[in-house]
């Protein structure tokens, strides 16, 4: 009678999955409905047939408003492999990552573009998760569960579902963060080097996993020390085979910083105070960097509320870097989704939502925000 | 001290192992470049990184002419300094092709000559212009090299279209550095050879002597 009795009772292992899952349920939840928000209006722009977006393979798909700009780059990478033609804009300032994943569902018999925002928005929701349980571990439960919500359904979230890799380095940011804490040195190589082959942001994670070595030091062994500082340099190595890669099949390690000045982007040691200065003209030929300068001035603004919510020095010195670095190259292009990565930015966020009047505010901004600002894909890019 | 020692090199393999996983990710599932647009991609590569050109370039069978071709900055009657091309040939003629203007040609015969002076900037393999051309014609695609000869020495020929016309690029076969042209667009027809060269204060000093 025990014996049937125990043949019946669901294995331990499937009842604490079935619970992991039902506790993480809400984040389920709050990813659907904003992609569904995100989803929903691209589909809206495509019904009205607004031609303004970039290119005929993009308005040929009724998601289209979600993989073009930088997305017909990935694909492009995806497809052909890289090529620097000198003085054009060409694919080698994208990182292989994304494309490398777009490349292996592809393989699947998955079609670019679909496979592109397959990846884009399963790995948000994987990022949502990882991000609430770093945020859970720093900052306790409650100012987790808001700055979850807020990632979900920020204003220029709509990104984490384009055919960007965005939402991956997001998700592999926290991982690497949450793993490091965590003492798992291997995991937290695996995601820092993942990050930084994805985006070259994601070189920066090396911080928060530095200082969570530093703190963990004395209780290491020699050999798990190692892993520890082989996790803090993982993600320079992962950015440094990009270069070694580009030399062995472009013979030129420097394609990508050659195919960034083409972009528009050179760097220089006075770039930040001449990106300031140089910004009203700037936005009188390109009212749209408005959107970006206002995006670094929030940022601002809530990396100091994330100082007040106790958020580490390691975290937010990288977070700072992401939004200030770019403005070294000349130009705030850009920032509002570079900023996206900086954790941080998200945790002072919530710590500004912390009563309920400025949560309810801030949520409901955020939804209307997040449709308008969809709405604007095809007349700017990200 | 040993334990210092296992603890980096457990920290270099992990790093090498990032590296070396990185790169064979890479190398394994990207498609490499073709040779073809390699090739391309080089030599305009090698047009791009000058700003001086010397050439002899020969139009419709004629006797071959000796050029220099400077991209920089130049001004003309008093106006403000333009980005642009100038080019001396011949013993007194200067094609100055400024960005936005009209070509202005001195020193040669009129009838035909803003035609013509197209032809000679294109033919005296002027950076920015040849690079430009290169260029569009890898971004259009479907480029295709093939074995060729310059001067009975090997090289790999590769043909751009023009707007009027055909342009064949000639690069030397290990570096893809370009060494000379061919070109047929219109009524004109011609060929040349270059040779990129860096820009020396003295070179400067000489071109800026003949006006």
């Amino acid at each position: 009678m025990s014996a049937g009795a125990r043949a019946v009772e669901p294995a331990p292992l499937l009842v604490a999955a079935t619970q992991w899952v039902k506790d993480r349920a809400w984040i389920a939840g709050w990813w659907l409905g904003g992609r569904t928000l995100v989803l929903a209006t691209a589909l809206v722009i495509h019904a009205i047939d607004l031609r303004a977006y970039s290119s005929s393979a993009s308005r040929a798909h009724a998601l289209g408003l979600l993989t073009g700009w930088d997305g017909l780059w990935y694909r492009r990478v995806a497809t052909d492999g890289y090529l620097l033609i000198p003085g054009r804009q060409s694919d080698p300032a994208f990182f292989p990552l994304y494309p490398l994943l777009l490349r292996g569902a592809h393989s699947f018999g998955v079609g670019y573009v679909t496979a592109g925002l397959l990846l884009s928005n399963l790995a948000l929701l994987a990022a949502l998760v990882a991000f609430e349980a770093l945020t859970r571990e720093l900052f306790g439960s409650t100012l987790a569960r808001r700055a979850t919500v807020y990632v979900a359904i920020f204003p220029l979230s709509y990104v984490f579902s384009m055919a960007y890799p965005e939402s991956l380095v997001l998700g592999a940011i926290a991982m690497a963060g949450l793993a490091a804490l965590r003492g798992r040195w291997t995991t937290a190589a695996v995601c820092a080097a993942a990050a930084a082959l994805a985006r070259p942001e994601g070189v920066l994670v090396a911080l928060p996993v530095l200082a969570s070595a530093w703190r963990q030091r004395h209780a290491l062994s020699p050999l798990r020390r190692g892993l520890a500082l082989g996790a803090v340099l993982a993600p320079a190595a992962a950015l440094a085979s990009y270069p070694v890669y580009l030399g062995s099949v472009l013979h030129d390690p420097l394609a990508w910083s050659q195919a960034e000045h083409a972009w528009g982007r050179k760097f220089s040691p006075l770039g930040f105070a001449d990106t300031l200065v140089h910004l009203p003209q700037a936005l009188a030929g390109r009212p749209w960097l408005a959107r970006d300068a206002v995006c670094f001035a929030v940022y601002v603004v809530l990396l100091v509320a994330a100082r007040r919510a106790g958020a580490s020095t390691a975290w937010l010195i990288g977070a700072a870097a992401m939004v200030t670095v770019p403005l070294f190259s000349g130009s705030f292009e850009s920032i509002g989704r570079f900023g996206l990565l900086a954790l941080p930015v998200f945790w002072g966020l919530a710590w500004v939502g912390r009563t309920p009047p400025a949560d309810r505010a801030i949520r409901a901004a955020s939804l209307v925000l997040l449709v308008g600002l969809t709405a604007t894909i095809p007349l700017a890019f990200p | 001290m040993r334990s210092a020692l296992v603890t980096l090199l457990t920290a270099a393999a992990v790093a090498a192992a990032v590296l070396g996983v990185g790169w064979t990710l890479q190398a394994a599932a990207l498609p490499a470049p073709e040779r073809a647009d390699l090739v391309v991609a080089r030599a305009a590569a090698w047009v791009s990184r000058y700003r001086f050109v010397e050439s002899a370039f020969a139009i419709r069978g004629g006797p071959a002419s000796r050029a220099q071709c400077l991209q920089g900055w130049f001004s003309t009657g008093g106006r403000r300094s333009q980005r642009g091309a100038k080019l001396h040939f011949g013993r007194h003629a200067t094609v100055l092709a400024l960005e936005g203007r009209t070509l202005e040609v001195l020193g040669v015969a009129n009838g035909e000559r803003l035609r013509l002076a197209v032809v000679q900037l294109e033919l005296a393999g002027c950076p920015r212009l040849l690079s430009h051309t290169i260029a569009t014609a890898l971004q259009s695609s479907g480029v295709r090299i093939e074995r060729a000869t310059v001067g009975d020495r090997p090289a790999i020929a590769f043909g751009v279209a023009l707007r009027r016309g055909r342009l064949e690029v000639y690069v030397t076969p290990r570096t893809y550095r370009p060494i000379a042209l061919s070109l047929t667009e219109g009524r004109f027809s011609g060929h040349s050879r270059i040779r990129l060269t860096h820009l020396t204060p003295a070179l400067l000093t000489a071109f800026d002597g003949r006006g």
